[in-house]
């Protein structure tokens, strides 16, 4: 009889700390169900005559035919631990009764979805592990599985009894299999070491192995045999436990604890695990299998067994059975070490919340799932859906980790696409019944709080698979699971009679319900997919799609694998492809990504919910990359999160941001079905590398984007060599010696390879580890049964994705798989030829206008080779070139300076005449003449002999100029013209004016100086300062109208006290100051770089001086100012970043004596320039001063020009 | 020719636009290309909207009691701020008695209003040859399901379609295509470009 009601239960459900919630995993066949029955007949829910071979939980039909578990089964159990074992428990607990919530988890691989959503729910795990076979694959996934959800692990070694009885294994034999077992455990354990939940590895001597049989109901821990012999020694319990494990002996004769082998005669000792352990269990084993009853019941009787006098008639194994069972009751081993080794929800989600919730851990709901609060608000994962007796419904099986979940409680079902804040995938609906689930039945309960597994009904609807129920409107979601195996095993399916159709879609729907791995779907040439992990997976998924979830008959074609599709090389060239409408382009390069980062994306190392930075900064250190481009990261595909990338490597395209969302969604689709057969895509980086945009919205709709993004995402993966990579198993093999010969023959033919074959210690058995291609899989067990005369049994489990050898493009193997894919899909039996992808380059003379543009627009002024944009575009490196000069010579310059004194520097004589030449013809061109009275020739650091024209009037050479109000000389020494301009703008000139005459920069460099910064600041800051404000006699009663306003917009470079304004408002003083200084970091530097297209038009709208606005007070606009600085600030490093390392040319280092800070301190608050930093790394220098300046210049000078 | 202001797509007919419509008509070259690509425009020599300016003056001159220009951008700035500059500099107003209306609404309006429009022009995406010369009612759904799809601009404006006006309320004589054939102008996975050639169009007294 069940020997506790579910109000007990319920009751308990209440004492946190006395909950345990734990899944019993490990390999296929080591006896996890078998075990599960001996805990469950203790509980009295199966009589314990038939513990060990009704498997309680395996409660479908197919899973008692097959003795294989196919789902995983939870059930909820009471018990007592008896009062003097109370004390080994080091958690806070309330009381001796606790309850169970165990669930049991398939051991074949091809359902360890099941298992992972099993973990999910629990926090501890018996791991069990057959004593025979040890420590297989399977039993290492599902223990990894089990670390990385931070599920506390505690071993059983099973299967004892058959070491005994059919390998007759010696005692100290039997020691060295135990001490393997979990030395191999302990390895895999060791890898996850993680502080937060302690030591976790077993041992024996701490009571966290226990040993036995779960066919035969009996097993033990050292705590049992512990208590005994502490009675009889008079030692500490813990004590003796250190001494019945490990390297300790006792020499019956002295009657004294050795860690020696031998004793002082050089005898050999026993073990003590030998001696008091193993001892009396190989005695009793020896009796009764040898039929010499007297001495067994005398044996027994000795260690207070006590049999019914039925039982005493018993004879052999059905006998050592009961006997057994009495002697070491397996189920009170188990609960013993369940309840004091595996933590309670309390303990666990303590140190587990940070993984499982996706928000910030300090929100109301993360708090509340930290502390296992039950009165917090609802958080509940949903792991899997279970089928109910009802076809077509199913109960949500979950775990609330906060809050209490009540029958008709109003929750919001948040599937896994949900994003707080937005109403996808978001249901607000009633829960109608909560049920306790009980294996095979279920109980209802009214309601449940934290800390318990439970039964929803009535949100089966509103779930697709798995999701987090909460009651909280700010919660997040509750961390997806990662599935260890992936559906690489398709089968189309179809009905025999065209009339079932409906019932087959219904059918696939719950399929895909009710199993947390299976993926159903409707392929494009309309057949209806089923994906599985494995063989046996599909099989069985096949068969409830056949008898339950449709109830129709069924044809199946035969199973195919899916393939990836990927590149093997950078794409040759640069792909472009033009929108339908021909007015927006896209240019993009492929390449592949490094195997190890793929494979770090699709574990979930790297993720788009990281931050971007820290992302960015662990991918640049680890797999190279620069980090600018790994901030660029647009998306990950397909699905958002595989491991494919698109990168912006653009610069400075205006507009961009607008169409991310189009390109983001063609990638996502381009990524999900590649452009050889439609298989998804694998291991690729697409950098977009530049996009000219119509200048109207209305023409770069998603209607224009994404066909465009999407035909070169193919244009550029067909371009880089594209190859195919199929699914590989690790295929792991136990056969006895004389069937390796077989072993080896079958995977020779299905192309695989064995890497590892050795010998099980202890055993004849030997474990073969092999890699076979999926593709080759089908029928690979029954082969090899044949093969071995059924001796030998595979594993086989998803490993890892292999490139091909050969290009589809090519004929040959890799293109008959594509082609057949295609046929398969009902594809066009062709690969598309590229130029359905690819546009043309440079057909039209908009194409190359349209790039060069943007290459002069970037940096104008400077010839491009130190700006590395040759490197980025080796392809047009003579026409960028050959677009600097033209525009150097004519455009740039010349409209520069049209109305102002020119300053053209030259490197060389020829380039200065050539541009002379052109700035010639330009005036030409504007009906201009040059004076060329006012013209001069002076050498920075050079002489030249050579004659100068600018229309044909010579030149002369100088040896002073005056440029801007600046004199220059050719010995570059006129300290006391900037000694006696006591004004902070020329005391920047002058930390340049030390540049200048160094010997040491090079003349590039000394170029940039004179236009970066004595051109810009000359020119416009001064001119408009002194120029301007200077000669209108009104200023003043200009700003008193509108005071604030008129200070602002007058166009101070630094400081105001130079305006004399503070005399007129000396009150003011520092609010002034104050002003200028957010005026500098804010209204110029946006307006010049939204201007320029360098940031987003609408930083124009949102900057509050650009909006024209008439403050009120000072206040007023300080407040102004910081929001808006703050709201802008993110998006302008971005740019800066992106630009300063366009740079690839490092200049010489520059000594500390250069005053930098000056310069840095001219071009704004906003470029932080310090002298170190330049010091440090000359390229700031340039780039930020060229960058900021050049773009300013361009601003200005275009509105000059048209006003 | 892809220009970025005007439809070239069966401008040979448009002769017989303005017969149906009674009124008389001014064409010009365009010799000019996309020059000036920014948003705003300013005269640049040797931009199409050059041509447009020169054709407008030309029709200013035959007819000086022209006082504006009608365009049906709806939300194009692109080619209204190019129409705007053009009549500004002509003394001109700009008639836009679209713009910003709800393109949805509109296409419907045009339906029920009996404006007979086939596209001749497909250039976007889920749109292909076989949509070629069908009217706007026939095109309503799949227009709107690609709008949901993927926001494609029902009325065209973003350059999806091109469409040649067979029949309207202001016209006194109706179009119909006689002969007509097919061209892929490119042949692009996704989004084909296809036009419609149109040979030979007779005019229908109403």
């Amino acid at each position: 009889m069940v020997n506790f009601t579910i109000d007990q239960i319920r009751e308990l459900m209440d004492h946190v700390t006395n909950i345990r919630n734990m899944s019993v995993i490990a390999h296929v066949d080591h006896g996890k169900s078998t075990l599960t029955d001996s805990l469950v007949s203790k509980a009295g829910i199966i009589s314990s005559a038939k513990a060990g071979e009704t498997r309680f939980t395996d409660t479908r039909q197919d899973e008692q035919d097959r003795c294989i578990t196919i789902k995983s089964t939870a059930i909820s159990m009471y018990f007592e631990l008896p009062e003097e074992s109370m004390g080994d428990v080091k958690q806070k607990t309330d009381g001796n009764g606790f309850l169970i919530n165990l669930i049991d988890s398939p051991g074949h691989v091809d359902f360890s979805s099941e298992v992972t959503a099993a973990l999910r729910v629990t926090d501890g795990a018996l791991v069990v592990v057959d004593c025979i076979s040890g420590v297989s694959v399977q039993t290492e996934t599902v223990l990894r599985q089990a670390l990385t959800e931070k599920i506390k692990p505690v071993v059983i070694i099973n299967k004892v009894d058959r070491a005994l009885l059919e390998l007759q294994l010696q005692k100290e034999d039997l020691y060295t299999t135990f001490l393997r077992v979990i030395e191999n455990v302990n390895v895999i354990i060791a890898t996850y070491f993680d502080t937060t939940m302690g030591d976790l590895q077993v041992a024996p001597e701490r009571g966290t192995v226990a040993f036995g049989s779960g066919l035969h109901g009996w097993g033990f821990t050292l705590t049992q045999f512990a208590a005994r012999y502490s009675k009889k020694f008079g030692v500490d319990k813990d004590k003796m436990m250190q001494k019945l494990w490990g390297e300790n002996y006792f020499n019956p004769k002295t009657k004294k604890w050795t860690s020696k082998g031998s004793d002082a005669e050089g005898k050999p000792l026993e073990r003590a695990f030998n001696m008091f352990i193993l001892d009396p269990i190989f005695k009793l084993f020896d009796s009764i299998m040898n039929f010499r009853k007297e001495e067994a019941l005398n044996m027994l009787e000795k260690l207070d067994v006590i049999l019914k006098s039925d039982e005493k008639e018993m004879e052999g194994k059905a006998l050592l059975k009961v006997a057994m069972r009495k002697f070491l009751p397996a189920a009170d081993a188990l609960l013993e070490m369940i309840v004091i080794h595996l933590p309670s929800p309390l303990t666990s989600q303590n140190y587990r919340a940070e993984g499982l919730y996706e928000g910030p851990i300090d929100d109301e709901c993360g708090t509340a799932i930290k502390n296992c609060d039950s009165n917090g608000p609802l958080m509940l994962y949903i792991s899997k859906m279970v089928p109910t007796s009802d076809k077509g419904r199913f109960y949500a099986f979950g775990r609330v980790f906060s809050g209490t979940v009540r029958s008709g409680q109003k929750v919001r079902i948040q599937g896994p696409n949900y994003l707080p804040g937005k109403k996808d995938d978001l249901f607000v609906k009633s829960i109608q019944r909560t049920i306790l689930m009980m294996g095979r039945y279920v109980e209802p309960i009214e309601d449940c709080p934290a800390g318990n597994i439970i039964g929803l009904v009535g949100v089966d609807q509103f779930l697709l698979k798995s999701g987090t129920i909460t009651t909280s409107d700010v919660a997040h979601n509750l961390k997806v699971m990662k599935f260890s195996v992936s559906p690489v095993v398709q089968v189309a399916v179809d009905v025999k009679n065209a009339n079932d159709l409906p019932k087959l879609v219904e059918g696939l729907k719950r399929l895909s319900k009710s199993d947390p791995c299976v993926q159903c779907f409707t392929s494009e040439s309309g057949e209806h997919i089923v994906a599985g992990a494995g063989e046996l997976h599909l099989e069985i998924c096949l068969k409830d799609l056949e008898e339950d979830h449709a109830q129709v008959p069924l044809k199946t074609g035969d199973p195919v694998v899916a393939y990836r599709e990927t590149v093997q090389s950078e794409s040759s060239i640069v792909c472009l492809s033009k929108s339908p409408n021909k007015h927006n382009r896209i240019f993009m390069k492929a390449m592949p990504l490094d195997e190890e980062l793929t494979q770090e994306i699709e574990d979930g190392k790297i993720t788009p919910r990281d931050d971007f930075k820290i992302r960015a900064r662990d991918m640049a250190e680890k797999y190279g990359w620069d980090v600018t481009d790994a901030r660029k990261i647009w998306c990950f595909g397909p699905e958002t999160t595989g491991p494919n990338l698109l990168v912006d490597v653009t610069k400075g395209v205006q507009y961009l941001n607008e169409i991310k969302d189009s390109c983001v969604a063609a990638f996502q689709w381009a990524t999900k079905e590649g452009p050889c057969a439609e298989e998804v895509m694998r291991g690729v980086r697409f950098n977009i590398l530049d996009v000219t945009l119509h200048a109207d919205a209305i023409h770069r709709g998603g209607g224009q984007i994404i066909p465009t993004c999407r035909r070169v995402v193919y244009a550029a993966a067909m371009t880089a060599i594209p190859g195919i990579q199929e699914p590989v198993y690790l295929v792991e093999i136990q056969c006895p010696e004389n069937a390796i010969g077989g072993i080896y023959g079958v995977l020779n033919r299905r192309r695989g390879h064995v890497f590892s074959e050795e010998q099980r210690p202890g055993t004849p058995m030997y474990n073969v580890k092999a890699y076979m291609p999926v593709n080759e899989s089908f029928g690979f067990t029954a082969d090899l049964r044949s093969n071995t005369g059924g001796q030998a049994f595979p594993q086989s489990v998803f490993d890892h994705w292999q490139l091909m050898n050969g290009n589809p493009l090519e004929p040959g193997k890799v293109q008959e798989i594509v082609l057949g894919v295609r046929k398969r899909k009902g594809l066009s039996l062709d690969i598309p030829p590229l130029d359905r992808y690819l546009d043309k380059f440079n057909s039209k003379r908009n194409d190359k206008s349209q790039i060069s543009k943007w290459i002069a627009d970037t940096e104008a002024g400077t010839s491009c080779n130190w700006m590395g944009l040759e490197l980025v575009y080796p392809e047009l490196k003579t026409h960028i070139n050959y677009v600097f000069k033209i525009r150097n010579g004519t455009y740039w310059t010349a409209r520069r300076y049209a109305k102002m004194p020119i300053l053209q520097l030259a490197e060389s004589a020829d380039e200065l005449q050539k541009s002379f030449n052109t700035l010639t013809e330009w005036c030409k061109r504007w009906d201009m003449n040059v004076n060329n009275k006012k013209c001069g020739i002076m050498a920075i650091n050079c002489s030249t002999d050579s004659t100068f024209k600018i229309q044909n009037q010579l030149i002369p050479p100088v040896k002073e100029y005056k440029y801007l109000g600046i004199e220059f000389n050719d010995e570059w020494n006129n300290k006391a013209f900037f000694k006696a301009k006591k004004i902070k703008t020329f005391k920047s000139y002058m930390g340049c004016y030390s540049i200048l005459k160094r010997n040491d920069m090079p003349t590039k460099f000394k170029v940039m100086v004179i236009k970066a910064i004595i051109q810009a600041v000359a020119t416009y800051a001064r001119t408009r300062a002194f120029g301007k404000w200077a000669s209108l006699r009104t200023w003043i009663s200009d700003l008193i109208k509108c005071p604030y306003k008129h200070r602002c917009d007058t166009w101070a470079g630094t400081s105001c006290n130079w305006m004399g304004l503070e005399l007129v408002y000396p009150e003011l003083k520092t609010h002034i100051n104050y002003v200028f200084k957010i005026r500098n970091g804010t209204y110029w530097t946006a307006r010049r770089y939204a201007k320029s297209g360098f940031i987003e038009k609408r930083f124009i709208e949102e900057c509050p001086f650009c909006r024209n606005i008439a403050p009120e007070t000072i206040e007023h606009i300080l407040l102004k100012c910081s929001r808006w600085q703050a709201l802008r600030a993110d998006t302008l490093s971005n740019y800066i970043q992106t630009y300063r390392l366009q740079l690839t040319l490092t200049p010489k280092s520059l000594p500390a004596s250069i005053s930098m800070r000056l310069v840095g301190k001219l071009l704004g608050e906003e470029l932080k320039l310090s002298s170190t930093e330049i010091r440090k790394d000359p390229n700031v220098l340039c780039v930020k001063t060229t960058l900021a300046t050049a773009k300013f210049l361009n601003v200005i000078e275009i509105s000059r020009i048209i006003s | 020719m892809d220009s970025f202001l005007f439809q070239t797509v069966g401008q040979t007919q448009v002769p017989y636009i303005a017969e149906c419509m009674g009124l008389p008509l001014f064409q010009e070259e365009i010799r000019g290309s996309a020059l000036d690509q920014e948003l705003d425009y300013s005269k640049t020599t040797g931009d199409e909207t050059e041509d447009l300016y020169s054709l407008i003056k030309k029709v200013k001159e035959a007819h000086p009691d022209v006082e504006g220009v009608s365009v049906g951008a709806i939300l194009s700035s692109y080619q209204a701020n190019r129409v705007k500059n053009v009549c500004e500099r002509l003394g001109l107003e700009v008639l836009a008695c679209l713009w910003q209306k709800d393109q949805q609404e509109l296409l419907d309006e045009m339906i029920d209003s009996k404006l007979e429009a086939v596209l001749i022009k497909v250039a976007g995406i889920g749109l292909g040859k076989v949509d070629l010369l069908k009217n706007l009612k026939q095109m309503r759904e799949k227009l709107m399901t690609l709008n949901k799809k993927y926001g494609t601009h029902v009325c065209g404006e973003g350059g999806e379609y091109e469409s040649f006006t067979l029949d309207c309320p202001l016209f006194k004589k109706k179009i119909e295509i006689v002969e007509w054939e097919t061209i892929i102008h490119s042949d692009d996975a996704f989004a084909p470009v296809c036009l419609a050639k149109i040979n030979k169009v007779k005019l229908i007294e109403k």
